[in-house]
């Protein structure tokens, strides 16, 4: 190997470097400039609909004697209607229901919907989509602890709220209602 | 399978394959005329690359001790601002990551060009698309763990992929919408996959090294801590960069992010997440399938070696130098008191190697053995020899994996070529043969130790020239008129300039004494009471 060639060797191995250490920080746009974003988040039960009845003595004889429960209930889990209005524009509009398989299991909802820099009216509205019967009705007052910690039929948010840039404003559902959680201070 | 779809054409993965080659030949090509053979990093990129696995190791201990999972990007950012220790020990473990990826991605390039990932290499390619995979995943959560803005995308664009998956009853991506705290148990997760990868790494390189024999698991010493060094001093006058800490409410313009290990992040972004497994599972499947594609038949160059048990001595040579421990010895079907070789063909990668370790010439490859050779080599270049006047007899033997151009430059300087598939292969016999039958003397031009196709070929022959291990070159040959060079792509110069300086050395020795002709067969031939009726 020639002299010249080997100290050529050495600005390359800096270049070399130099391109390893770059290419492990190199700067990558994630959000736009002026953005502001407004974000649903929240976990909640939906409401169950159920009836129930009592079984006959002659139905209760015909099962295992494990399985002789004397109250059947059967129901489902009621889904929502999710409308979210950012002044006149609506952003979404969408029906939510349970995860999991059957629909049963809480919602979990993740939204996040650009939204330009500034003072804006925000309304999330959240309105279940299934009538209740009157059996549904007697069913919901029997077990009113388990309601209360679900979704109610109805709720709203409606409220003026400032983006800030480079900011996200957290909605959320807590207590039975519909919040906004302070955005992160600029 | 439905008549619209047909598995690829094997044509055109050759084509590939001839690109990589080219593309290795010509960063060969580079970085010899640069740094020399010896200290080419690309021969050296899976071991490159297993360094790096030490030093990541050695440094991620160190990061362990002082990482708080309760408060990691505060612990993080603490480290990093330790000028002393804590901050460069940062760094040195991300450049050693970004080290690792690329010495990895080299060495599946070079192996794929070089055709040296199919057949009985199955299993090591494999493994070592396992490990790749898994380095990747490791340099994920190690990112997470910093809990930085970058940390924090990371974490968002994999929960993005991974809550499309039926796997999990509650959205991953809530965890990081900024209604509540990230909660512990995620960064112990996340610390647990980030120890624990490592250790499947571990076993992954076991099955990646096991059908090798003596796997080269380190650079050599002044490659090793060069390379260290220079990611030390790199570590120390350029930190590597972190970001803000994470705030899940935050929605920074950029981030700052590692190029070299996330570069699937934008992927991972922008494309629908189902997009993206299924560009991850067309992508594992074509590498993972590379092998299929790439087999060749087991015929010509590619025929497995056989062994001749009526010329095996029972010796155990070519079990020794076998690189692939495809040989092993077992008991005879006769009533020779020997063991005899035997040759696993579903491990054998035809390099030739055991051709020349052979002093019976009972082993190697059909049309490669030791007698095949010198069979060659008497129809061949010594009737050409015996033509020409003694100064134009110089034969070069050069290896087939050299390149075109110094074929063309040595054929130009008036050399007899005498080519080989690898210097491996080539039987100390032929080099005897050639310098009795007037030869004036013989060059050996091999690849560089580290870039053999047979793994060990010119590390073999240099101890059968020099250190006399078994099938050496007789006393009786003047080792004057012998000589080894080292073809490397691109210092086709070096070989020519070795080839005067040999031309002259041979010219002051004087044309060569003539010796008694023995014929190298008979002398091979075993004795007539060895052989079974």
């Amino acid at each position: 190997m020639s002299g010249r060639r080997r100290w050529l060797s050495v600005p390359v191995t800096l270049a070399a470097a130099a391109a390893l250490a770059a290419l492990s920080g190199v700067p990558v746009r994630w959000y736009p400039d002026a953005a502001a974003e407004l974000r649903l988040s929240w976990s909640a039960r939906p409401e169950r609909l159920e009836v129930c009845r009592e079984r006959t003595d002659a139905e209760l004889a015909e099962r295992p004697a494990h399985m002789r429960q004397r109250m059947e209930c059967e129901g489902r889990s009621a889904t929502y209607a999710l409308t979210v209005l950012v002044d006149d524009d609506t952003l979404e509009g969408s029906v939510i229901q349970g995860s999991g398989m059957r629909q049963d299991r809480p919602v979990h909802l993740l939204r996040r919907h650009p939204v330009g820099e500034g003072t804006h009216r925000v309304r999330v509205r959240l309105v279940r989509r299934e009538e209740r019967t009157e059996e549904e009705r007697r069913e919901r007052r029997e077990h009113g602890a388990r309601v209360l910690e679900s979704l109610p039929p109805r709720a709203e948010l409606d409220t003026v709220v400032s983006f800030q840039r480079a900011a996200a404003v957290l909605v959320t559902y807590r207590d039975g209602a519909i919040v906004v959680q302070a955005a992160s201070p600029r | 399978m439905s008549p619209d779809i047909r598995p690829p054409d094997p044509r055109s993965l050759r084509r590939v394959e001839a690109a990589a080659r080219a593309a290795v030949r010509a960063l060969d090509a580079v970085v010899h005329r640069l740094y020399g053979w010896r200290a080419n990093p690309l021969h050296q990129s899976g071991a490159l690359a297993a360094w790096m696995l030490v030093l990541l190791t050695v440094t991620g201990l160190y990061l362990l001790l002082v990482y708080r999972i309760g408060a990691p990007s505060a612990s993080v950012a603490r480290l990093a601002a330790d000028p002393w220790l804590g901050g460069w020990m940062r760094s040195l473990h991300r450049y050693a990551t970004d080290l690792f990826v690329i010495a990895t991605v080299l060495h599946a390039l070079r192996l794929f060009g070089q055709a040296r990932e199919w057949g009985p290499r199955t299993r090591a390619w494999l493994s070592g698309l396992f490990l790749f995979g898994v380095g990747l995943a490791c340099t994920w959560t190690g990112f997470v763990m910093a809990w930085d803005s970058f940390g924090l995308r990371l974490a968002v664009a994999g929960a993005r992929l991974f809550d499309v998956l039926p796997v999990l009853s509650e959205p991953v991506g809530r965890i990081f919408a900024g209604d509540r705290p990230v909660p512990g148990a995620f960064f112990f997760l996340n610390l647990f996959v980030h120890i624990a990868l490592p250790l499947a790494m571990g076993v992954g390189f076991w099955l990646h090294v096991s059908k090798v024999a003596r796997p080269a698991l380190a650079p050599p010493r002044g490659l090793r801590w060069r390379v260290t060094l220079v990611l030390l001093a790199l570590a120390i006058l350029w930190p590597a960069p972190l970001g803000p800490a994470a705030d899940p409410l935050a929605l920074p313009a950029t981030t700052p992010i590692d190029l070299t290990t996330t570069w699937w992040l934008l992927l991972a972004e922008q494309a629908s997440p189902w997009l993206v497994w299924g560009v991850v599972a067309v992508g594992a499947a074509l590498a993972v399938s590379v092998p299929a594609f790439a087999r060749r038949a087991r015929a010509g160059a590619w025929t497995p070696s056989v062994v001749d048990p009526r010329l095996c001595t029972g010796c155990d040579q070519c079990t020794q130098d076998c690189p692939w421990e495809a040989i092993e010895m077992v008991a005879r079907d006769d009533d020779r008191p020997t063991l005899v070789a035997r040759v696993d063909p579903a491990l054998c990668v035809s390099c030739g190697i055991c051709a020349a370790s052979c002093a019976p010439m009972g082993v190697g490859p059909p049309g490669r053995t030791g007698r095949d050779q010198l069979a060659a080599l008497r129809d061949g270049l010594l009737a050409e020899l015996q033509r020409l006047p003694v100064d134009d007899r110089l034969v070069v033997v050069r290896c087939g994996q050299s390149s075109a151009t110094l074929r063309g430059r040595l054929a130009s300087a008036g050399a007899r070529l005498h080519e080989v598939t690898c210097v491996g292969n080539l039987h100390t016999s032929v080099i005897e043969l050639l310098v009795r039958q007037g030869a004036p003397g013989v060059l050996i031009a091999g690849c560089p130790p580290r870039d053999c196709v047979g793994r060990e070929g010119p590390k073999w022959l240099e101890q059968r020239l020099h250190h006399e291990r078994e099938a050496e070159l007789q006393p009786r040959v003047d080792r004057r008129r012998v000589r080894m060079v080292t073809a490397a792509i691109g210092l086709e110069d070096e070989v020519l300039v070795e080839l005067a300086e040999f031309r002259r050395a041979l010219a002051a020795l004087g044309p060569p004494t003539p010796e008694i002709d023995i014929d190298l067969r008979d002398l091979c031939e075993p004795a007539s009471d060895e052989v079974p009726a």
